[in-house]
């Protein structure tokens, strides 16, 4: 009764009585329901009055829905307890970006989220959006979400499509219910779910990959492989191998660099049997001078294998180029155990030879081989290399050589000092770090440079750079970077006594 | 306001709605609710089954983060037929949802 008068009413308002006047009966039946003495003679005062009641009739009479109870699991238990108040504030500070710091405040973010995760507690419920909208804007956050917002999050981020990269990597703890997400996830979800399994169970991750590998579209091939890269080993040789012939130039590029890597791959035995009849090593034991021929050009096999015409550095000829690439691709054992030569030899041996020491440079990073990486280090400080070294190694390293580059490479020098490790750097590298900087002359890097201390030297070095920042004169630009760092170090070391 | 069921709520509502139909926005207060998703909408839904639908301007998260699921009371206002909620258990420190 009342929906048929009110379209009615809907009809009449939108137009007016004048162009769709309501008939007699219309009139009528409005009138009576209404229930009130309306005069016959005012189309516009029934209408409207009718409109009145009948609209408080609909807006009061209403009835909420009711359907099939919904049954929505609630979000597994998390017993970690929360993290203290002043930490929370912290982190709500960071992601709303109330914090400026240098070098962005996701830095210290990861920071907060690694060490809440370290000590065994999770953050505030009332974060976890933010969390997630963060982890869905930059990649690299992700890993520290995830760690430290637990089952909670996880749940949370199965409710929103955008969040699948979160919820996929705990919905997936059992085995089967991994496989699906990689069979039918979408991308995000897929690779997130990847690097779970890689680092928890590298074998059950390849076999993973080969399953699908074939349907694989070529950048998703590439970024597989790169995944791979953690972890490796002679388990993931075959797809490597089969890699090299991919129509892609991307992931033949990748596979040739991650069988380089793999001192007991069949591709660097083919590199060895390359480099070998170039060698030639001249006088007696101890006094060894080793002398190593230009290539000739590449075969078809050795271009399968990676070794390109392109991407020489400056002023290196297409031969030196090609060895450099032979080089370092070539297991460093054949070196020292069939050569016989300790790293320190062959490098001195080399001396004049830029070419072998990049091309083994190339190779300890890529094997990882912590003896030649400190070799190369002591010889001349590479950051690509302190990178190849663990902590332990990259930061006394990293310390010396501080002492001997230009002042334009310390902040290339700190960031891979950075890069080493995710903890923060040891007092002693700190105060190196700061020293370093502030007898610095090359204004652009000492702020660089000091954007890198913001975020990875021991917070203790604080008042320090305090110190520093009292001695600079009222005009001095260095006045305003200076005091954003401090004040980044200062919040750091606030995280860090929350979470002592 | 006494925190009530969607059913007594709703009652509640047309009281005061028949009382002064010229109000458009009213205090809810509701009892045991949890957030769900149905046909594309987020809705409050009680323990009986009733439901009434979140606002579109209201986004749902919050409200899942800080309740994990679990029935609570919502604090909000009823405006146009749906919940703009204000406020969810615990209320010691609330949260802008």
């Amino acid at each position: 009764m009342t929906s048929a008068a009110w379209e009615l009413l809907v009809a009449v308002a939108l137009v007016g009585t004048e162009r769709k006047p309501v008939s007699a009966e219309g009139i009528t039946a409005l009138g009576a329901l209404v229930d009130l003495p309306i005069e016959q003679a005012s189309e516009e005062a029934t209408v409207l009055t009718a409109a009145g009641v009948v609209a408080s009739y609909r807006r009061t009479g209403f009835l909420p829905t009711r359907g099939q109870r919904s049954e929505q699991e609630p979000a597994p238990t998390d017993d970690r307890p929360e993290a203290s108040a002043a930490a929370s504030q912290i982190l709500e500070l960071l992601l709303d970006g109330h914090i400026k710091v240098p070098g962005g405040a996701a830095v210290l973010a990861a920071e907060w989220l690694g060490r809440c995760a370290d000590r065994g507690r999770r953050p505030p419920a009332r974060v976890l959006p933010a969390l997630l909208d963060h982890g869905t804007r930059s990649r690299e956050l992700r890993g520290p979400i995830v760690a430290a917002g637990g089952p909670r999050l996880a749940w949370l981020a199965g409710h929103n499509p955008n969040w699948a990269w979160a919820a996929a990597t705990v919905t997936a703890t059992e085995e089967e219910d991994a496989n699906e997400v990689w069979r039918t996830g979408d991308h995000a979800a897929r690779m997130v779910r990847l690097i779970a399994l890689r680092s928890s169970d590298p074998a059950a991750a390849i076999e993973l990959v080969q399953e699908s590998w074939a349907g694989e579209k070529a950048r998703d091939r590439a970024e597989i492989l790169d995944v791979l890269r953690a972890g490796l080993g002679s388990a993931d040789e075959a797809l490597l191998e089969q890699g090299l012939d991919d129509r892609a130039p991307t992931v033949r590029g990748a596979a040739a660099d991650l069988l380089a890597s793999l001192p007991s791959s069949a591709l660097a035995q083919r590199m060895t049997d390359r480099v070998r009849p170039l060698v030639v090593l001249d006088g007696r034991r101890r006094r060894q001078q080793l002398n190593v021929e230009l290539p000739d050009e590449p075969d078809d096999q050795a271009r399968r294998d990676g070794i390109q015409d392109q991407g020489a550095p400056r002023g290196i000829g297409q031969r030196t180029w090609w060895l450099m690439q032979l080089v370092g691709a070539t297991p460093l054992g054949f070196w020292t155990n069939e050569l016989g030569l300790t790293p320190a030899q062959a490098l001195r041996s080399a001396a004049a030879r830029p070419e072998l020491r990049d091309g083994w440079t190339t190779a300890a990073r890529r094997q990882r081989n912590g003896e030649w990486a400190r070799e190369l280090v002591a010889d001349r400080p590479e950051p690509a290399l302190l990178r190849a070294l663990p902590p332990e190694d990259a930061w006394p390293a990293a310390e010396a050589a501080l002492r001997k580059c230009t002042d334009g490479a310390v902040p290339g020098l700190l960031s891979s000092a950075a890069g080493a490790a995710t903890t923060p750097w040891p007092a002693s590298l700190s105060a190196a770090a700061v020293a370093r900087l502030r007898a610095n002359k090359n204004s652009i890097a000492t702020e660089q440079g000091l954007t890198v201390v913001a975020a990875a030297a021991d917070p203790s070095i604080g008042p320090e750079l305090e110190r520093w920042l009292g001695s600079l004169g009222p005009q001095d630009r260095l006045r305003h970077h200076l005091r954003t760092v401090v004040h980044a170090l200062s919040i750091r070391h606030t995280i860090a006594q929350e979470f002592a | 306001p006494q925190a009530l069921s969607i059913a007594d709520t709703v009652d509640q509502l047309s009281t005061w709605l028949a009382a002064n139909p010229w109000r458009d926005r009213l205090p809810v207060a509701l009892a045991d609710t949890v957030v769900v998703e149905a046909g594309g909408r987020w809705w409050l839904e009680d323990p009986a089954g009733d439901r009434l639908r979140l606002a579109r301007s209201v986004e749902p998260w919050m409200m899942l983060a800080l309740s994990d699921g679990q029935p609570g009371l919502v604090v909000g206002e009823w405006e146009d037929g749906e919940v703009v909620p204000m406020a969810i258990t615990p209320l010691q420190d609330p949260v802008p949802l």
